[in-house]
């Protein structure tokens, strides 16, 4: 068998020969699926464990990579995401049973067998390449699962390296050949047709809004993410400086780049100076009108469009592009809004450090507000709150349409998990059927597994003791039936 | 023309003409008994006036699919846009966007 991992150069094209290119990829990965069975849980983690302590060392060169290549975000943080995408998720499925028998109850005669899926399609992000790759090659391999990469255009060459890094590693640990494939290049066609294959058992879908609905639309089972639209609500009995402070960490971290970072910020109106002072002394610039309206028009086209070229970079480069000038040293904008939806374009998603506010009357208002921001294009995502006060915690809490409500705490890391929570660690973040996804979980290697159960015979005693004819008898009602039916006798 | 009619029923509805537009104040829980007994007085009322209209749900605690119905045929009789939806409770705010129903109808 060829032992080369990627697909051939000539196999990207348009034609006849993509298929062929597609069907070999597949009939390779189909193969290292079967192999890949073989493996016990000892082998399995001894693979996962090289590729962690390699994915893990090269932390540093692959985010300098990735932030070169891409212009997005800081490198520094990039280190902190392949960290979190390596040590974390480690620790978090390093004693997961993934082979054989995983679970056994024997009173209640169930036993629980984890079956791989079969191939897995994973689909990269720009915004965070090569955390992504790290986490999904993982959770793969732990799972016995081979892997395809699609890296995004303008994250190629590190997504590349990253996942040939990853499969030298698994190779000099055992890993059957062809566990971990990539494309070579990048052709929207070919991931298509990779997305339809039958032989495909799973796509991981990280990526924007179209790409998340190609692959659902493909008939392959898709485990994907939808869009964010986080809303902050800070309540009165939070420590304001502390909340402001946690929420500069988020959005500045990578310059806005992870999807669960903060969108707005809601107050009551009394708070509402106090907060922009915080912010102003974290670096934030708050916009007069005209400068916010300048900033608007240079981040959105007439269509609504949002300019790709502001994704991740810093507050005074954005300016600079929209011609505006703000002191030096500036981390944030912020813009003061009291509306939400398409007339107020900064109250969309955008993933860059700027920042709506809104200072409203009373805390049911505020609530009103970030259910807005909630449902105006983040169903299912991440909202976050500051708040000391249990009771409105519960009531914040149970009128959001989030699968993760993250209190006192940045956003961006929080929902990612681990460094502030209990969360699993992720960079494929569920979104529930609000965001047109199947969970709300942080998807992680429990996702990429079928279990099987083998049910033993456990006869329920009250069935066999009824009579059945009972059941025939119109005349007799669900309470008659359900006396009879528990009746001791 | 500005006028007032007070609420007939504890939890009915009271009606106030005002330079924004006919103003209906509603209170208490607008289930399906309570909604079946204002439709038909509330929507004559919605007929002979001159849009917008704007329901005030300050006071409401609970709506039925009824109440919905009356406001999609309120909308309907007004025109889309022209029903105003004024301080609903977050917990009635979220009914109308789980529903899907902003859009004929505005939430303020």
């Amino acid at each position: 068998m060829d032992m080369t991992p990627t697909s051939a150069p000539d196999a990207i094209t348009p034609n006849p020969g993509l298929t062929v290119a597609v069907d070999s990829l597949m009939q390779r990965a189909t193969v290292a699926a079967g192999i890949y069975s073989q493996y016990d849980q000892a082998q399995i983690d001894s693979i996962v464990e090289a590729v962690y302590r390699a994915g893990f060392d090269a932390r540093v060169s692959l985010a300098r990579m990735a932030a070169r290549e891409t212009g997005i975000g800081r490198w520094q943080d990039k280190v902190i995401k392949n960290v979190v995408a390596t040590q974390f998720v480690y620790e978090d499925i390093r004693d997961l049973k993934t082979v054989g028998v995983i679970r056994e109850d024997r009173e209640l005669g169930l036993v629980e067998i984890a079956q791989p899926v079969g191939p897995i399609l994973a689909v990269i992000p720009v915004t965070n390449p090569t955390s992504t790759i790290l986490f999904k090659v993982l959770s793969a391999l732990k799972t016995r699962n081979p892997i395809i990469i699609s890296p995004a255009r303008r994250a190629l060459h590190c997504s590349v390296a990253t996942a040939r890094l990853c499969y030298q590693a698994a190779l000099a640990a055992g890993a059957p050949e062809d566990c971990i494939q990539w494309l070579e290049s990048v052709s929207r066609e070919q991931t298509q047709a990779l997305m339809r294959h039958p032989g495909l058992a799973l796509i991981l879908a990280t990526g924007g809004e179209g790409l998340v609905h190609t692959a659902y639309s493909s008939g392959t089972p898709t485990l994907g993410v939808g869009p964010g639209n986080v809303p902050v609500f800070i309540d009165r009995s939070a420590d304001l400086d502390f909340a402001i402070g946690e929420i500069c960490t988020s959005k500045l971290f990578d310059y806005g780049t992870i999807c669960a970072s903060e969108q707005a910020i809601v107050v009551e109106q009394d708070l509402g100076a106090a907060v922009l002072e915080a912010f102003r002394r974290r670096g934030g610039h708050v916009l007069s009108t005209a400068e916010r309206q300048q900033l608007e028009s240079t981040l959105f086209d007439a269509d609504g469009h949002m300019d790709p070229e502001i994704v991740g970079h810093p507050a005074e480069a954005i300016a600079r592009r929209a011609g505006l000038t703000v002191p030096d040293g500036t981390t944030l904008l912020l813009a003061e809004l009291d509306g939400v939806g398409d007339a107020y374009p900064l109250s969309r998603e955008i993933l860059a450090p700027i920042l709506a506010i809104y200072a409203v009357q009373g805390f049911q208002n505020a609530i009103s507000t970030c259910l807005d921001l909630n449902f105006y294009g983040g169903i299912g995502h991440t909202v976050s709150l500051f708040c000391n006060d249990e009771a409105r915690i519960r009531e914040f809490s149970a009128l959001m349409t989030a699968g993760r409500i993250v209190v006192n705490m940045p956003s961006a890391q929080g929902a990612v998990g681990r460094i502030y929570n209990s969360l699993s660690p992720s960079f494929t973040l569920g979104c529930g059927t609000g965001g047109k996804n199947i969970t709300t979980d942080n998807v992680t290697a429990r996702h990429l597994i079928n279990i099987q159960r083998i049910a033993r015979r456990r006869e329920n005693r009250r069935f066999f003791r009824f009579n059945p004819d009972l059941y025939l008898d119109e005349e007799l009602d669900s309470l008659a039936i359900e006396h009879a039916y528990n009746r001791n006798c | 023309m500005v006028f007032e009619r007070p609420f007939p029923t504890p939890a009915d509805y009271a009606v106030h003409g005002t330079e924004l537009g006919l103003l209906i104040v509603l209170r208490g829980r607008l289930d399906t008994d309570c909604c079946s007994r204002i439709a038909d007085p509330l929507l004559l009322e919605i007929r002979e006036a001159d849009p917008p209209v704007i329901f005030d749900l300050a006071d409401v605690s609970f709506v039925a699919s009824a109440f919905l119905r009356i406001c999609l045929q309120t909308a309907q009789l007004v025109g889309s846009g022209n029903l105003h939806l004024r301080n609903p409770d977050p917990s009635i705010r979220k009914v109308f966007k789980i529903a899907g129903l902003e859009g004929p109808i505005r939430l303020d």
